[in-house]
């Protein structure tokens, strides 16, 4: 049997070797990153079967919880982790050309370290552990936002890093709370005592610990950071970011809410401020100009999405919230990678500078379009399944407000479609100025762009390859006291 | 206007905080894992200074992520600054005699008061993180008294890439040898209050100390460099 | 023969004919023609048969389905021939344009979807070909560049909201009757309340009323059908829109019932009679409009929601003979508005994109085989007895007047006096009158253009001529939702209350034909005048100056202008003016200072802890 722990370990080693892998040779470089992710894909893909039936616990340093730190890989772990795995192996695969500039060595360090601070979270069982690694993830996307070094990255990486130690402070704080009400920092263990304090002094603890990861998750109004993050980070940078990043905050939140706290009253409140995070980006993404800022804006927009399936808290919007997820990981990474090359051949991030793509480079333009009607929930891709689930989902509320709540989010879908329509018609049917030369991405730009094309469609076409692991890890999230149980015995 | 507007939502959060406070018995050793760590610590760890024992063995998963926090704050400053164009040279006034030679002899001192730190972290106050910044500290004086001397980048590397790699060695070796356990103590725990004992955590302590020290040397290197 | 061999053939064709385009145009071309011909006879081989099956089961558990029956096959034999014939007519048409792979690919691809649609035996593949219908369409509807862009946003954008409810509309099915099978749930929609039918025809007939183009969802479609290429047009108008009409039929018929359909609120307020009166007024306003065009295709456009009110008209209204009209109105306007779209994509081809109504004129003699389809084509449109048009308008008109509705029977007869005004302004200004001095050298189309619209002519005639042809299907169609029969003929209708037979028809206007024929024969001495003289009376005119055709129906223009203002166009821009403002207001909450940003944060903590504490909400 392989050990979770390893998903972690490995890569954090092989960050920690690369400047002796550079002594070497500096070419064998940028080749770990896409060593130590493909290893991780394959370690989460022999867990699945193993979680499916039972979540495996693994405790750090032999100490049973809640005295040592413990991970736990269940279906949501496992999924999580291999999601993690897969961008980053891809995405790994387009920076081998596509970064340039600047200290390989240091990227390619800190883009191992961001990956593994979000396979962390994702199976921690720890609450501090869990600050730990959300604390890697953060520092090192502080860092590569900053990574090209114009002004546009500094300033906004350093309102990220103001904005982000806000929420980290609210989150230590919240953490201490917690620990000083409870005295333990095991998450099953928190868990399991949550009721016996008074609903008061644990509902400061939780609104500091959302506001800290909900930064992080881009919940409005705590999103700020996020459309001048992502747009001046390097576009590699920036599928992560919105492809994994932001997801693994909301991850936070949700096992936050769902597992620590077990509040039911709080749901209707994060459906409403899911709602208004999706309108906000919608509508903000709508009136841009800049091609990433308006995928930026169009994360916020799909974060609420996932939000209000997750706060309905059935089986079924939690299974759709996590599809949802899943589809937009694998949509807006492929978005982000073939922006970034438009924009190189380009030069320029405006929406208007890229009309005539479709001729100069028809496969980027190709992925690009198949990436964005998968965002706005077409058949036969991805993103119809899944916001199929949650239209249903809510249906299946059967009750007024969350048929209306619902044809507000289908509102947001024909604003996001409206702007993704407009770029797609004008990468195929506006004559570009400039030249017209066929100028393609490189291969190992287009390998993996066309590797998410294919799971796109795959997925989308067969959405049972996922449902199974969607539905345990829907009800890992939603039977906190299986969780409990599992952890502590 | 707008301070007052701070102000206020500041209080109202304050008064939040306060409130959970308030709940809290102050004073009280209440929680339950530090009662079990202070009965059992020394039996399971085998470190004399419990709170070793915490940082190194039962949180030890959380300590290689905060090691590596600091990687990732040194790379990240590295990296940022390394992009900024360097201005022109300002003229470097020589340190005066006694103050080099005095930062001289202090050098080696200091280096060896913070391997003696980091080295008996289980058994006194203090380890690799409180040692490595001693460590530092000494380099920081070296450039501050011995203008013009630099450490050379490829040892700061090195020095930090195998005080990780060892760390997280150590962990794999539990995990295959100990019982299965990443980052188990698979060595003899020795005898309390002896250099030798506590199995794998001065070892662990010596790496975070290694890894500490460069990682701010590398630090300060930048900034002398950013400042030049 | 399966279904499922069916569509994969219609897709995967589509796929392989943007491969062979990388290959060879020629080949490309072939095998595209082949693909279309052969889902014609395909389909042909589907007649009469009932089918139903699940093929696939990989979707969310839900089972996708396959099924034909008599309706599914006249919509698809419909959709199947038109899509060839406009194939065919492409290949001479896109010949020297870009991306011509691209083009077939999605031609092939929408008609592929379409087929899709109307075989599909569940409402999850209907929304999943749906969508796929929609967005290739706007991909295609955006071919032109140009004004072809803002038509293709429009169109997607309302495409969208109507996909939207639709989307709701299948969801909320599935969350009542726990299927998605449409046999199932027509068999267990009777329990449900009137106000649930009610709330989900509303959701479903959004969306059908956007694709159908019928008032107030059809101001999309005048700039759509103007922009794309013609041939697409053509498919456009004669086809695609009519999934909307598919989907009215399927559901009104098939999944409510009819029975549950007409008592669905009662008297002037009943949900049938608002859908006629619906039907009446897109009869009405878009015909006028029509006249004032002076752009061909936006006339036919115009025009196509206008018979497209017919056929809601017929539909809607609910009688075994309106029903029949109504089908049979959507074959025949397939037939002719698809000819005409293509006579007006052939002129347009030999002129270079000209299609402004005040610039040509006189092409009788240059493009004769285009002349001969326009003129059936108009004939058929207007509804002139031996055309279909003729049958299916007569089978309205009757049920309206037999069954006492004096406002729908008028605004039907006056919506026909409207038709012959803006077809005949079509046919004029275009191939009569004079030639101008450009257009001397024009040639005549080329073959693969003159096939489509001679076959689609004679189908004119013979549907014409010989209703019960497809009369008799789409009484089939009728019984099979719980209508009464009607006692077909293959020349047309018997029927107590005014029996239509063509064949005396026939004769009559042969021997009227024969009539002529003597008088023009005694009339041989006249002088034979150039095709000019004739309109200034023999004097010499200046070249290029004296054309009459520009401003066509001036004073009835003026007239009736300021009434046909597209109010609901205007308004929907003015939406989207607003939601642009609104858009760009909000973006404002980002204002780029770290502080507000700050600010915000704090905001929410402090105002969460501040309610928890006053009011304890949570």
């Amino acid at each position: 049997m392989v050990s979770p722990v390893l998903l972690i370990v490995v890569p954090l080693g092989l960050a920690f070797a690369i400047p002796l892998f550079g002594f070497i040779s500096k070419r064998i470089v940028k080749y770990i990153p896409i060593a130590a992710f493909a290893f991780n894909l394959a370690v989460a893909l022999l867990l699945i079967p193993e979680v499916l039936k039972h979540p495996i616990v693994v405790r750090i340093g032999g100490f049973p919880p809640p005295f040592g730190i413990n991970l736990v890989a269940g279906p949501v772990g496992v999924l999580f982790s291999v999601l993690i795995a897969v961008a980053g192996l891809l995405v790994a695969i387009y920076a081998l050309t596509y970064i340039k500039e600047g200290s390989k060595e240091k990227y390619h360090m800190l883009y191992l370290l961001l990956l593994t601070g979000a396979t962390g979270v994702v199976l921690t069982g720890d609450i501090f552990n869990l600050f730990v690694f959300f604390e890697i993830l953060c520092i090192s996307s502080y860092a590569l936002v900053a990574y090209i070094g114009d002004r546009a990255g500094i300033e906004s990486a350093i309102k990220y890093l103001i904005q982000g130690a806000v929420g980290s402070s609210f989150l230590l704080i919240g953490i201490g709370l917690l620990y000083g009400l409870f005295g333990t920092l095991n998450m099953a263990d928190l868990a399991q005592h949550i009721e016996s304090a008074s609903p008061i002094s644990v509902f400061v603890p939780m609104v500091l610990i959302i506001t800290g990861l909900g930064i992080e998750a881009a919940i409005f109004p705590l999103n700020a950071w996020l459309p001048d993050a992502h747009s001046s980070a390097p576009s590699s940078i920036s599928a992560i970011l919105s492809g994994i990043a932001i997801e693994v905050g909301l991850y936070a939140v949700v096992r936050v809410i769902f597992t620590i706290f077990g509040v039911s009253s709080i749901f209707m409140f994060l459906v409403f401020l899911g709602i208004l995070t999706l309108l906000i980006g919608e509508m903000c993404a709508f009136s841009q100009k800049n091609i990433k800022r308006m995928l930026a804006y169009s994360s916020i927009g799909q974060i609420g999405l996932i939000v209000f399936a997750m706060a309905m808290a059935t089986s079924l919007a939690v299974t759709g919230g996590l599809f949802q997820l899943v589809s937009h990981t694998l949509g807006k990474s492929l978005l982000f990678l073939a922006v970034g090359y438009m924009i190189y051949r380009s030069g320029s991030m405006e929406i208007s500078s890229l009309e005539g793509m479709g001729k100069r480079m028809p496969l980027t333009s190709l992925a690009f379009t198949i990436g964005a009607f998968s965002i706005v929930g077409l058949p036969p891709f991805v993103g119809f399944p899944s916001k199929f689930l949650i239209v249903q989902a809510a249906l299946a509320k059967e009750a007024v407000l969350f048929t209306g709540l619902i044809g507000l989010v289908l509102l947001g879908t024909v604003i996001e479609g409206a702007y993704f329509f407009r770029v797609v018609q004008a990468l195929y049917f506006k004559k570009g100025n400039g030249d017209s030369e066929r100028n393609e991405a490189p291969v190992t730009g287009l390998i993996p762009m066309f590797i998410f094309v294919t799971l796109i469609i795959v997925i989308g076409i067969y959405p049972k390859l996922l449902t199974d692991v969607l539905n345990s890890a829907a009800s890992e999230f939603l039977n906190r006291i299986d969780y409990i149980r599992s952890v502590i015995g | 206007m707008k301070s007052i507007i701070s102000l206020i939502l500041l209080s109202v959060i304050a008064l939040g905080i306060a409130i959970s406070l308030d709940k809290i018995p102050f004073g009280v050793p209440k929680t339950k894992i530090g009662d079990y760590y202070i009965d059992k610590g020394r039996e399971e760890t085998g470190a004399a200074n419990i709170v070793t024992s915490v940082v190194v063995n039962y949180r030890c998963f959380d300590t290689l992520g905060e090691v590596t926090i600091l990687f990732i704050a040194a790379i990240g400053l590295g990296a940022v600054l390394a992009t900024r164009r360097k201005k022109e040279k300002r003229e470097i006034e020589p340190a005066s005699l006694v103050l080099y030679a005095g930062c001289r002899f202090l050098f080696p001192l200091i280096l060896l008061f913070g391997a003696y730190i980091s080295i008996h972290g289980h058994l006194t106050p203090g380890g690799g993180f409180q040692g490595g910044v001693v460590v530092a500290s000494a380099f920081l004086l070296a450039y501050l008294g011995c203008r013009g001397r630099r450490v050379s980048e490829t040892g700061i590397k090195t020095v930090e890439s195998l005080g990780g790699l060892v760390f997280i060695v150590v962990g794999l070796v539990g995990l295959a040898v100990g019982g299965h356990y990443f980052l188990s103590n698979f060595l003899s725990k020795g005898e309390l209050n002896s250099l030798f004992s506590a199995g794998v955590i001065p070892i662990i302590y010596i790496a975070i100390g290694l890894k500490v020290g460069s990682e701010l040397t590398g630090v300060i290197d930048h900034l002398v460099e950013e400042s030049e | 023969m399966s279904l499922e061999f069916l569509l994969a053939i219609a897709f995967g064709g589509s796929l392989f004919t943007y491969v062979l385009g990388k290959i060879s145009s020629k080949l490309r071309e072939s095998f595209a023609v082949l693909i279309s011909l052969t889902l014609v006879v395909m389909i042909v081989c589907l007649y009469g048969k009932t089918i139903e099956k699940s093929f696939y089961f990989g979707f969310l558990g839900l089972p996708l389905i396959l099924r034909t029956n008599m309706l599914s096959w006249l919509f698809a034999i419909a959709i199947s021939v038109l899509g060839s014939l406009s194939v065919i007519f492409s290949l001479s048409y896109i010949k020297n344009r870009e991306r011509a792979d691209f083009y077939y690919l999605m031609l092939l691809l929408i008609n592929a979807a379409m087929l899709g649609i109307v075989l599909s035996g569940d409402l999850l593949s209907f929304f999943i070909f749906w969508e796929i219908m929609s967005w290739s369409t706007f991909l295609l509807i955006s071919y032109n560049r140009g004004a072809a862009l803002a038509a293709g946003m429009k169109y997607i954008i309302m495409s969208t909201v109507g996909s939207m409810a639709m989307l709701i509309g299948v969801i909320s099915i599935y969350t009542t009757y726990g299927t998605l099978n449409i046999s199932e749930i027509a068999a267990s929609s009777n329990l449900a309340s009137s106000g649930y039918i009610l709330s989900i025809l509303i959701l479903f007939f959004t969306a059908f009323g956007i694709k159908n183009a019928i008032l107030p969802f059809h101001s999309w479609l005048p700039s759509a059908h103007a922009e794309a290429p013609s041939p697409f047009s053509s498919i456009l108008s004669g086809i695609l829109i009519k999934m909307g009409t598919y989907g009215f039929i399927l559901f009104i018929y098939v999944i409510v019932g009819l029975n549950k359909f007409l008592n669905l609120g009662h008297g002037v307020l009943s949900f049938r009679y608002i859908l006629c009166i619906l039907g009446a007024l897109t009869i009405l306003i878009p015909t006028f409009i029509a006249v004032l065009q002076d752009d061909a295709k936006k006339l036919l456009a115009w025009s196509t929601i206008g018979q497209a009110g017919y056929i809601i008209l017929g539909i809607a209204f609910g009688t075994s003979v309106s029903v029949a009209g109504g089908i049979f109105h959507f074959f025949n306007h397939a037939v002719f508005k698809g000819l005409l779209f293509l006579v007006v994509g052939a002129v347009e081809y030999r002129t270079n994109g000209i299609r402004d109504l005040n610039s040509l004129g006189g092409l009788i003699k240059k493009m004769p085989i285009a002349f001969i389809g326009a003129l059936i084509g108009i004939c058929g449109l207007i509804g002139l007895p031996l055309t279909n048009g003729f049958v299916s308008k007569w089978l309205i008109y009757k049920t309206l007047i037999l069954e006492q509705s004096p406002f729908l029977a008028f605004a039907a007869l006056f919506g026909t006096w409207g038709t012959i005004l803006y077809s005949y302004k079509l046919i004029h200004n275009i191939f009569l009158g004079q030639l101008p001095e450009k257009y001397r050298d024009i040639q005549k189309s080329p073959f693969s253009m003159q096939l489509p619209i001679i076959v689609l002519s004679f189908a004119i005639l013979l549907f014409g001529i010989l209703p019960g042809i497809p009369l008799k299907v789409i009484n089939a169609i009728g019984v099979s939702f719980g209508l009464e029969s009607l006692s077909v003929t293959l020349w047309g209708i018997a029927s107590e209350t005014g029996a239509l037979n063509t064949i005396n028809l026939f004769v009559a206007i042969l021997v009227g034909c024969i009539v002529v024929a003597f008088i023009f024969k005694a009339g041989q001495k006249a002088i034979s005048v150039g095709q000019e003289d004739n309109y200034a009376a023999g004097a010499a005119i200046p070249k290029d100056k004296y054309h009459y055709t520009v401003d066509f129906y001036n004073p009835l223009y003026r007239m009736i202008t300021p009434y046909l203002k597209d109010f609901i166009d205007a308004f929907y821009m003015k939406l989207a003016g607003w939601t642009q403002n609104l858009c760009s207001g909000v973006r404002r909450i980002y204002t780029g200072y770290v502080g507000h940003y700050v600010m915000y944060i704090v905001l929410f903590v402090a105002l969460l802890i501040f309610i928890q504490v006053k009011w304890s909400l949570w």
